[in-house]
């Protein structure tokens, strides 16, 4: 197949702007299209050569190196490119016009002996293939050579499009939902078969490989079309609602309510001992988390998977969630193993879409919850997902603070009922993400007093893992409950927690002590430490300003940090409830997003 | 089969500079001796490395035998013969080994091939120019290593006496004349005397290396015609390399 006909097309689109008339040209590109390259002709007028998740190079070939490549094939200089890219503003329209002015082009090629010129729609993608591909000593003259070579052979139209799309500009504002109506217009007998085309792009996101089996299977094949391991699935996304009633409701009066981790989701196949980790837009990250790899290959019982989850990063002492940011450490390229020791994440599984050869995307939520928990073994790195199922709007309410507390974004209320399937790629009312409309920053230290401590576990094992802090509330003079602090402290403050605790230490709570949290151990209110946090959040495990800003929660810390001991306070010197509750109100600030 | 070659070092710069800008090509080998083709994705160069048989210190060979291959892997293979190294090729259907023997001791590489379908059949190019020149081993790599960077386009133009090569660039013109009274030049056979043909300057940059190790050059040129340069080797080796040339005026 000609590429010209590819360009013809792509010019005519260029002209018009109705869609209707865009998706009748691209239909029947279609339709003219030899079978054996429609992947490529789809992969062509999405203006790249593969889907982005496959993870394989660019072009990387910049606007110098293509004027050179221009230059190499139209036989002028640089700087006559360069005047003319000047005027015209299009690289594309400056190949276009110097090879009208140059008709047979330069090169040997018309000196050769039975040399053929025309460009085939597979010539023109395996060069550029190889153009991606070419890495290493010398690849930047290869990659001029082979441009310039496809230059050589085009037509002035032909050498617009292969300009444009080596230089990024690839695409003419067709977009997937375009070419699906075309695909179906041409191959599927019109837009009825629409929807079997979208389902078979969600479960299996290359859409010149669904457009490979339309065309030499027929759409009977794109319906039976099950998720294959190693190829992503279009993630299913959620509604946003704010309040807990009418979420409910949404869902069906009864949902599953689970925590909204602060990290970044992951679709995770398992096909053997090999892994892939896809990000939420299918980029393959596989590489910045080795640890959940070996985790998978260790605790997921199954052969072939695919599952999903949160990775989020936590505290490499406490095992607490840290927020998302952290996980930006995870993104540099070396040293990567020494990232996992610092920034170690654990990644909270929530849904399975495929197991041991079946689609469970068609099943509801429960089903496919049940088929995780069998093939999950939990450990530090792969745990399930909290969830509670509820009816109860003032549960649901409860729980969702109880996760931001906990670091978590809010909660995601799911339908649990029978048509409550995975819908690959679909925004809808089945998944309801229900986060918070204001957050208070913190933008100053506290200095909060010791009520009890928690023994430590892993390497903290011996002494304490982290301490129990409470407000001063001079009027009922008790000291109330804030938040569980076990980051900050330097191994020289855990080995010394023992010694400066053991006088306070009691084997009951104090009376001056109000908490709903019970520590291993509670301290009689007399040591101050200083303390910083992300932000004041409202929480129903803690009782500083309880019932004061909303009923049932009062003010917590989310993400605490020791700072240092305050030797110089005394336990009444600390921050006040009443100091805590203006902080939280003056910092209140809408999120925006 | 197998063929040995006494100076493993002109194989080695052959492929490194082709390698600079063409990443494939094939081995012809028959009874007759041995011929590397490879031609730049971009068409502008075509490079034929023979060897006859004659030029190899053994040769035990039957039939025509076509290997395709990565000039890349070929050329990073090749970087690692020395001085007084011998070089044995082998090969299979599938595969071709390098040889390298110093001192009694061998160092053996081996590759995979690639299929023959995988790499375009490079075509005949038989072309009458009329413009011949014979020179003296090194003096165009001296041009050219003074040439290269005050132009990217290389104009040579002459007549029966001299060779003239001129890199015109935005700040500095640049000119070298050969001729026969000074010696540069062994032989001028000029059948349009008075021409100018402009050639892209890179692709004699690449070819520095073999330039410098030839007895001698002939490069042969006319206005609008690709030009054809030979570079001879003892044991009757050589390079014949085409560039296209450039059509602006």
């Amino acid at each position: 197949m000609l590429f010209r006909v590819v360009a013809e097309t792509l010019s005519k689109i260029e002209a018009i702007t109705s869609r209707t008339a865009i998706t009748e040209l691209l239909a029947n590109l279609f339709r003219k299209t030899d079978p054996e390259v429609i992947d490529k002709v789809v992969y062509l007028i999405q203006g790249k050569l593969w889907p982005d998740w496959r993870g394989l190079p660019e072009l990387g070939v910049g606007e110098k190196l293509l004027i050179k490549a221009i230059a190499k094939a139209t036989g002028v200089r640089e700087t006559e490119v360069e005047s003319l890219y000047k005027k015209l503003g299009d690289l594309g329209k400056v190949a276009e016009a110097l090879k009208s002015r140059r008709a047979g082009g330069g090169g040997l090629a018309r000196f050769l002996s039975g040399a053929t010129n025309a460009l085939t729609v597979n010539r023109v993608y395996e060069t550029l293939k190889r153009v991606a591909l070419a890495v290493g000593e010398g690849s930047r003259d290869l990659k001029i050579s082979l441009i310039s070579g496809l230059l050589v052979d085009a037509e002035p139209i032909e050498a617009r499009y292969i300009v444009r799309f080596v230089e990024g500009r690839g695409r003419i504002g067709v977009g997937d939902a375009t070419i699906m109506d075309a695909l179906a217009i041409a191959y599927g007998g019109g837009t009825a078969a629409r929807p079997v085309i979208e389902r078979a792009y969600n479960i299996r996101a290359d859409l010149g490989e669904v457009a490979r089996i339309l065309v030499k299977e027929g759409l009977r094949a794109l319906e039976k079309l099950t998720p294959e391991v190693g190829v992503p699935i279009r993630p299913m996304l959620a509604e946003r609602l704010n309040d807990p009633r009418e979420i409910l409701a949404k869902v069906g009066g009864k949902g599953m309510v689970e925590y909204k981790y602060d990290g970044e989701r992951a679709q995770i196949h398992k096909k053997g001992d090999e892994v892939i980790i896809y990000s939420r837009r299918l980029e393959n990250i596989t590489h910045q988390y080795p640890d959940v790899v070996e985790a998978v290959r260790n605790r997921i019982k199954s052969k072939e998977a695919i599952i999903e989850g949160e990775i989020v990063a936590v505290d490499p002492e406490t095992r607490e969630m840290k927020p998302f940011q952290e996980l930006m450490h995870r993104k540099r390229k070396h040293d990567i193993h020494e990232a996992i020791k610092e920034y170690p994440v654990t990644v909270f599984l929530f849904d399975a879409l495929y197991n041991e050869g079946e689609d469970l995307t068609t099943k509801p939520l429960p089903e496919r919850r049940k088929t995780l928990e069998m093939i999950v073994e939990p450990d530090e790195t792969i745990q399930l997902s909290q969830y509670i199922v509820t009816d109860d709007p003032e549960e649901l309410e409860k729980f969702f603070l109880e996760a931001i507390e906990n670091g978590a974004e809010g909660v995601m209320v799911k339908a649990i009922h029978k048509d409550s399937i995975y819908r690959a790629g679909a925004r809808g009312w089945l998944w309801i993400k229900y986060k918070r409309d204001y957050k208070s920053e913190m933008i100053d230290t506290v200095d909060l007093v010791v009520i009890g401590a928690f023994a430590g576990r892993g390497r903290r094992a011996g002494t304490y893992g982290a301490l129990l802090m409470a407000a001063y509330d001079p009027d009922a003079d008790l000291f109330r409950s804030v938040c569980k602090v076990g980051s900050g402290f330097t191994d020289k403050d855990l080995a010394e927690l023992p010694e400066i605790l053991k006088p306070y230490i009691r084997q009951s709570k104090p009376r001056n002590v109000d908490s709903l949290m019970k520590p291993d151990v509670w301290v009689e209110p007399a040591l101050v430490a200083e303390i910083i946090g992300a932000e004041l959040t409202l929480s129903p495990m803690h009782t500083c300003c309880r019932d004061e800003v909303r009923k049932g929660a009062g003010i917590s810390i989310r993400f605490p940090r020791f700072i240092r001991w305050r030797d110089d306070k005394g336990p009444t010197d600390a921050t006040t409830t009443k100091e805590l509750l203006e902080m939280y109100k003056s910092q209140l600030k809408k999120i925006s997003e | 089969m197998r063929i040995t070659f006494s100076n493993a070092r002109l194989w080695r710069y052959v492929m490194a500079s082709v390698g600079k800008f063409i990443d494939t090509g094939y081995i012809l080998i028959n009874e007759n001796g041995l011929t590397f083709k490879a031609m730049d994705p971009s068409k502008t160069a075509l490079i034929i490395f023979e060897i006859p048989k004659e030029g190899f210190m053994e040769f035990d060979v039957e039939g025509e035998h076509k290997l395709p291959l990565s000039i890349e892997d070929t050329a990073k293979i090749l970087r690692t013969a020395e001085k007084d190294d011998v070089l044995s090729i082998e090969w299979s259907s599938e595969s071709i080994t390098f040889v390298f023997e110093r001192r009694g001791v061998p160092r053996s590489f081996t590759i995979p091939l690639y299929a023959e379908s995988a790499i375009e059949e490079i075509p005949e190019l038989e072309l009458e120019i009329p413009n011949k020149y014979v020179i003296y081993a090194a003096g165009l790599y001296d041009a050219i290593n003074s040439l290269e960077d005050v132009s990217e386009v290389l104009a040579v133009s002459g007549d029966e006496q001299k060779l003239v090569l001129t890199a015109e660039g935005d700040i500095a013109t640049a000119e070298i004349t050969l001729d026969t009274e000074r010696g540069g030049l062994e032989e001028a056979q000029v059948e349009n005397p008075g021409f100018r043909a402009l050639y892209s300057m890179e692709y004699f940059s690449y070819l520095k290396s073999p330039m410098k190790m030839a007895d001698r050059s002939i490069l042969e040129v006319d206005e609008g015609l690709p030009c054809r340069l030979t570079l001879e080797y003892s044991v009757g080796a050589r390079i014949v390399y085409y560039v296209a040339p450039r059509v602006e005026e």
